[in-house]
């Protein structure tokens, strides 16, 4: 027996006994027993209210996120499951939960996520990965919403930044050095995106500053950028030349300002070289270096058994690259054929531009590229010029690498006041194909914002964070090597793991929002796809509102005393 | 009703017990408010909430107050003292309106309460009290373990103030300048230790100290050092301001100040006078027969006024190696005197000077301001007047010496053009015959003026076809198309001579391929041009030597001439000779390559220590500086930053300031080069595969 049941029985008898003591009475003997009837059911239905059916997405759950505009609030779904994340402001009623988990886990069904707002928070997005199906985002605010740039780079290098800034026309974007000067400017294009070349210095942690203008010059937006430079590595150059040329002239210089180990044997004849360092090709030697750098004319001349060793040494981790400097000797294009280029009748070199490819802006220079048909395999393309043609391949043989280099003048780079763009250029090139001995960096999620987490991988088990004020918080590792940290003070950061350090810059919770709009809408957009399960649309029992229940039910009660009242009164009078 | 004065001593007395047991009570809550609204709030908070706790222990307190009535201490007499019997209450009514039984008992009771000692006063409430100590602890212990971060800048602000007490202050501090006589500014007062001051001025310190110290000095950054004398309450010094420095002041027998980080002095320099020429306006003028004098206007101006204004007039007669040099002085006055903007006008009498026919007069003007103690004088630029010589025959192979060489070709397509116009306006007056005749004239000026454009496209050139141009000339153009010819003979000839024109279109490498393209396009023009005008259709080649004209123009904007890039094209080695020549004495080449060694070291240094916390080498990095202070803009800045942050290590705001002002000097290095990554297992695994499989489809 239910509560119902009982409620029932008791309600029926109630109505049974008052119906018995109404039938005495003289006066509106049928008001007042259809008012009783009546109450007992009202009272009833306020216990228990009838239930109607409705059709809702059973396992469709709207989440709302912070920053999800008045309009969209305004048009949620009245059937849906609604909750809202910290952080909303909504003056609707909406479920508030503390975190999507915690959702899911109280909305036991929900597979399919509709989010609406900015965004999943960064907490979020793991628990949300193959259940957001649809993402109503808000517009995001004026000023810039994207940003990249790289987390560290080398001394001397150039890095580039871009962007992306909204709701901007005709505005131009500056970047500013930490003592204030402006070393890059552009104007941003149709869409707001804008991307500036710098020059690094010494290793080290700098803050440099992103201003974005409208048209009439005004500051849109201010954005810090932050800039971690490390040094390089020394690596082991084996340089070996048939002839000298200008190349080779600021390639030897670049590697000895740089702090690269170069040996080097321009040969200016039989038997006489322009050496640096004591060059030497044996087994022990390749083993030792890194990278060795040959022409076609040193290629011929060098013995077969000696080729062999190189070429040993190349499986067994060394980086070769192979540099074109005339036509090739039939004996010499069979043997990089067997290193997998084929490299097929020289032309006359044709001029390419590289503009693009090393953020020169709008300079002019033409290069020479050794006009030479190569059918590159499987090779990955190591340089490409601003029309797309590849001057440069590179490929994996077992452990080591081999690369074709075509471009004949980089050296115009240098001439024409680019050094640091020569360097970052031989700088890259170097590093993919050289040997293999670098550590593998950790990764980090995102950028990093106070109370907010950010996730390392690739971690010792002694890691830690450091702040500003040398407070060191070591890290709990899980068994993939990752780990997580909620930072608690804007500014720099480093992250320790043994004796290497990585800095990383935190901002503070208010600063650059916009970029944290348009982070959270882009994370949110990529994990959207297909949802792990089809729209399901079920009914649903809902139980009515109680309060029309009890209003009548108070009606219908007061109608009764009401008239039990007057008759008793007339019943009174009668006694009297 | 009066009461009864035991009655009225006994409440007295209770009501005093009820207000101390508040106090005590209230005491430490409003202790223990206070100090942990100033740990979350500060001391702003603080203030607010022992206010408020104040205002609320003195409610309760007065509700203590008024709750000892008469109604109070009839309970507490009936409670306390059996002998009333109940009745106390009784004492406080008055006596009229009792009953007389009432009255009766109210005159037994009140003889009673002389007998009667009774402590009335409420007892101490123990546990009250312990309640409200141990409230007041947990707030203490909340207090105490408030956030780490706050506690640190209360005891800095601590510290600070602890400082402050034990340091001297300054308390009156004005720096008198009194600027060179010559600036002509009146001397004045600076209440900032920081002053600009014109270059030369007399800087007089007046300080006042609290507590007075036994010396006091002020300390230069070049080493120097002012002693401040004491004149009654104030310190006075002296020193003339020679160059923009950095100073300190410094006490003794006196706690040090309370700020003493680096005054900056900054001289403002004198600038030279300014000169504009505002007549003759070119820096070379012909005379012509008529003219008999020469005016020349100058403006100047300088920042204090200027002093004097010589004008240097230089008469150079003859000619050939034969040129004598007559030179006189003549001192200008300038309109307004005295005016820091002045002007100088002077008419040079030419039959005074002597001038002949061939003669050259030069004059130059030089301003010197009143600088002291040495002027700072600005020459102008030398203007010549030419009395041209009489040109003589052997010199008829030269241009004039100021004849513009400008490239006529570019002007003809123009002339064509107006020729052709009026020639279509003259139409209907000209017989057919005629009209054809000059129209074809026409047509074969545009032939003409093709065949120049084709030269540098390095077609066919018709060497011939320049005398049928001047046989076919019109008179009315005559005198422009001859200067025309011998503007162009003369680029004619620098294109043979630098140039590099062949016969073959390709191989002309003067013009850049854009450039070739658009006089292409404007050749093909003209031919279309000359094709009607031959047929005697002016009106229809009009719009074709229009667009030939624009064509030109637009060759004419491009106004670089481009020597085709020759890559570093090594030719293709002769095996048979190579290698073959004599080597003796050739021997190789070793070590040439010189490492830069990096010179700013301490200051990046210096940059990289203030990132972290270690102690930076100020020495060094101030020791630089000093070396290379002239190459530094704004060195002083950086030593006074340098100054701030080395004297507060705790600053970590002057930390960063520095090292931005840093940044600027910090030299960038050759870009380095990274190493990538070993593969870890699974990238090892995998090129090992990669290993057997390409080995597979090798076998």
């Amino acid at each position: 027996m239910n509560a119902a049941l009982v409620v029932a029985l008791l309600l029926a008898g109630a109505v049974v006994l008052g119906v018995l003591r109404t039938l005495q009475a003289t006066r509106y003997r049928l008001a007042r027993i259809g008012l009783q009837i009546a109450a007992a059911l009202l009272s009833y239905c306020c216990l228990f209210p009838p239930a109607t059916n409705e059709d809702f997405s059973a396992d469709e759950l709207v989440v709302v996120t912070p920053g999800a505009a008045r309009a969209q609030l305004a048009t949620l779904p009245a059937a849906a499951t609604i909750v809202a994340l910290p952080g909303v402001d909504a003056d609707k009623v909406i479920e508030r939960v503390p975190d999507l988990g915690t959702a899911l886990r109280v909305h036991a069904g929900a597979r399919r996520l509709r989010v609406v707002g900015s965004g999943l928070p960064m907490r979020d997005r793991d628990v949300a990965r193959g259940h957001v199906a649809t993402f109503a985002a808000a517009p995001l605010p004026r000023g810039l919403v994207e940003l990249d740039a790289p987390a560290s780079v080398r001394a001397g290098n150039i890095w580039r930044v871009d962007g992306r800034v909204e709701a901007v026309t005709d505005g131009r974007v500056e970047l500013h050095d930490p003592s204030g000067a402006v070393v890059a400017a552009q104007a941003l294009d149709t869409q707001g995106r804008f991307a500036l070349h710098a020059n690094a210095k010494g290793e080290g942690t700098a803050l440099f500053t992103l201003k974005a203008f409208d048209r009439d010059g005004a500051v849109v937006d201010s954005v810090t950028v932050p800039l971690a430079v490390r040094n390089g590595s020394p690596l082991k150059i084996v340089l070996l030349a048939g002839a000298p040329d200008a190349e080779l002239k600021y390639l030897r210089r670049w590697a000895a300002d740089a702090g690269l180990e170069l040996t080097s044997q321009i040969a200016l004849s039989d038997g006489v070289a322009l050496s640096e360092g004591t060059p030497a090709t044996d087994e022990a030697a390749w083993r030792e270096a890194d990278i060795a750098i040959v022409d076609e004319r040193t290629w011929a001349a060098l013995a077969a058994p000696r080729k062999q060793v190189l070429i040993a040494a190349v499986h067994d981790g060394l980086g070769l690259l192979l540099r074109v400097t005339g036509p090739l000797p039939a004996a010499v294009a069979s043997d990089w054929a067997d290193l997998g280029f084929r490299v097929r009748a020289a032309d006359a070199p044709t001029s390419v531009a590289l503009d693009k490819t090393l953020g020169l802006g709008d300079s002019g220079l033409a290069f020479a590229r050794h006009e030479f048909a190569v059918e590159a395999g499987d090779a990955a393309p190591l340089l490409r010029a601003d029309d797309g043609s590849a001057l440069a391949w590179s490929r994996n043989l077992d452990r080591g690498r081999v690369a074709l280099w075509l471009l004949a003048d980089s050296y115009r780079l240098a001439l024409a006041g680019s050094v640091p763009a020569y360097g970052t250029l031989w700088g890259g090139t170097l590093a993919t194909v050289a040997r293999a001995r670098g550590e593998e960096d950790p990764s980090r999620s995102g950028s990093a914002r106070v109370d907010e987490r950010v996730v390392f991988c690739g971690i010792g088990a002694d890691a830690a964070v450091v702040d500003e004020r040398n407070t060191r918080s070591p890290l709990g590792i899980d068994e993939r090597g990752c780990a997580a940290h909620w930072p608690e003070l804007a500014g720099w950061h480093a992250l320790l793991d043994g004796n290497r350090r990585w800095p990383f810059y935190v901002r503070a919770h208010d600063e650059a929002t916009g970029l944290a709009a348009g982070e959270s809408q882009r994370a949110t957009r990529a994990l959207l796809g297909v949802p792990l399960s089809t729209s399901v649309t079920a009914t649903r029992s809902q139980p009515l509102a109680r309060w029309p229940f009890f209003l009548a039910l108070l009606a219908a009660l007061t109608a009764l005393w009401w008239l039990e009242r007057s008759s008793a009164a007339t019943g009174v009078a009668i006694d009297a | 009703m009066s009461l009864d004065p035991q009655l009225h001593r006994l409440r007295v007395a209770s009501a005093r017990r009820g207000l101390a047991i508040v106090s005590i009570a209230a005491a430490p809550m409003v202790i223990a408010t206070g100090v942990l609204a100033a740990r979350i709030g500060g001391p702003h908070a603080a203030i607010v909430a022992v206010s408020l706790a104040l205002v609320g222990t003195g409610v309760v307190a007065w509700r203590a107050w008024r709750g000892i009535d008469a109604v109070w201490l009839a309970r507490r007499l009936d409670a306390t003292a059996l002998q009333m019997d109940d009745s106390a209450a009784l004492l406080f009514q008055d006596t009229a309106a009792l009953s007389s039984l009432q009255n009766l008992q109210r005159t037994r009771v009140q003889a009673r309460l002389a007998g009667i000692d009774a402590d009335l006063r409420p007892a101490w409430p123990r546990l009250h009290f312990f309640v409200a100590f141990a409230i007041a602890a947990a707030m203490l212990v909340v207090a105490a373990l408030w956030r780490q971060g706050t506690r640190g800048i209360d005891e800095a602000a601590q510290a600070n103030a602890k400082n402050m007490s034990a340091s001297t202050a300054l308390t009156r501090t004005q720096v008198g300048v009194a600027a060179p006589a010559y600036t002509q500014m009146a001397p004045h007062t600076e209440a900032a230790l920081d002053a600009k001051a014109p270059e030369g001025s007399h800087l007089r310190w007046s300080l006042r100290f609290d507590p007075q110290p036994a010396a006091a000095a002020l300390l230069f950054h070049d080493g120097s050092r002012v002693a401040l004398s004491r004149d009654g309450e104030d310190w006075v010094g002296e020193r003339a301001l020679v160059a923009s420095t950095l100073y300190r002041i410094a006490v003794e027998g006196a706690p040090p100040l309370a700020d003493d980080r680096l005054h900056r002095l900054d001289a403002i320099a004198d600038h030279a006078p300014e000169i504009r020429v505002l007549e003759p306006a070119k820096t070379l003028s012909l005379l012509d027969a008529q003219q008999k004098t020469w005016s020349l206007a100058f403006e100047a101006n300088d920042d204090y006024g200027i002093a004097n204004a010589e004008l240097q007039i230089t008469l150079a007669q003859g000619n050939g190696e034969n040129v004598k040099f007559k030179e006189q002085m003549l001192a200008l006055q300038g309109e307004p005197a005295g005016a820091k903007q002045q002007r100088f006008r002077h008419t040079l009498d030419l039959a005074a000077l002597g001038i002949a026919q061939g003669d050259d007069v030069i004059v130059r003007l030089a301003v010197s301001d009143n600088r002291e103690p040495v002027a700072n004088t600005t020459r102008s630029a030398s203007f010549i007047l030419r009395w041209p010589a009489e040109a003589s025959n052997d010199s008829s192979g030269l241009d004039g010496l100021v004849q513009k060489t400008l490239p006529a070709y570019f002007r003809s397509q123009r002339q064509i053009i107006i020729d052709s116009e009026a020639l279509l306006a003259e139409k209907p007056k000209l017989d057919g015959d005629k009209f054809l005749a000059r129209s074809d004239a026409i047509g074969a000026d545009q032939k003409i003026l093709r065949l120049r454009y084709g030269q540098f496209l390095g077609e066919e050139s018709e060497t011939h076809a320049q005398k049928e141009a001047g046989a076919a000339h019109d008179d009315h153009d005559a005198p422009a198309r001859a200067a025309g010819q011998a503007g162009f003979g003369s680029e004619g000839d620098l294109v043979a001579e630098y140039g590099h024109v062949h016969d073959i279109a390709e191989a002309a490498t003067l013009l850049d391929p854009k450039t070739k393209a658009t006089l292409k396009s404007a050749l093909a023009e003209m031919w279309q041009a000359e094709l009607h005008l031959r047929q005697g259709d002016p009106a229809q080649a009009l719009p074709y030597e229009r667009r030939a004209l624009d064509f030109i123009k637009r060759v004419q904007q491009s106004t670089r001439i481009y020597l085709a890039r020759v890559g570093l094209e090594l030719p293709v080695p002769d095996e048979a000779r190579r290698l073959s020549g004599e080597r003796k004495g050739v021997d190789d080449r070793r070590g040439t390559l010189v490492t830069v060694d990096a010179d700013a070291t301490a200051i990046s240094q210096l940059w990289a220590a203030l990132a972290t916390n270690n102690a930076p080498d100020w020495d060094a990095a101030e020791a630089w500086l000093r070396a290379h202070a002239a190459a530094t803009p704004d060195a002083l800045a950086v030593f006074a930053a340098i100054d701030r942050a080395r004297r507060d290590p705790a600053c970590a705001q002057c930390r960063a300031s520095l090292r931005d002002l840093l940044w600027p000097m910090l030299q960038t290095p050759a870009a380095a080069a990274a190493t990538r990554a070993t593969p870890n297992a699974a990238g090892r695994i995998y090129l090992d595969a990669l290993r057997t499989v390409e080995a597979g489809t090798r076998r």
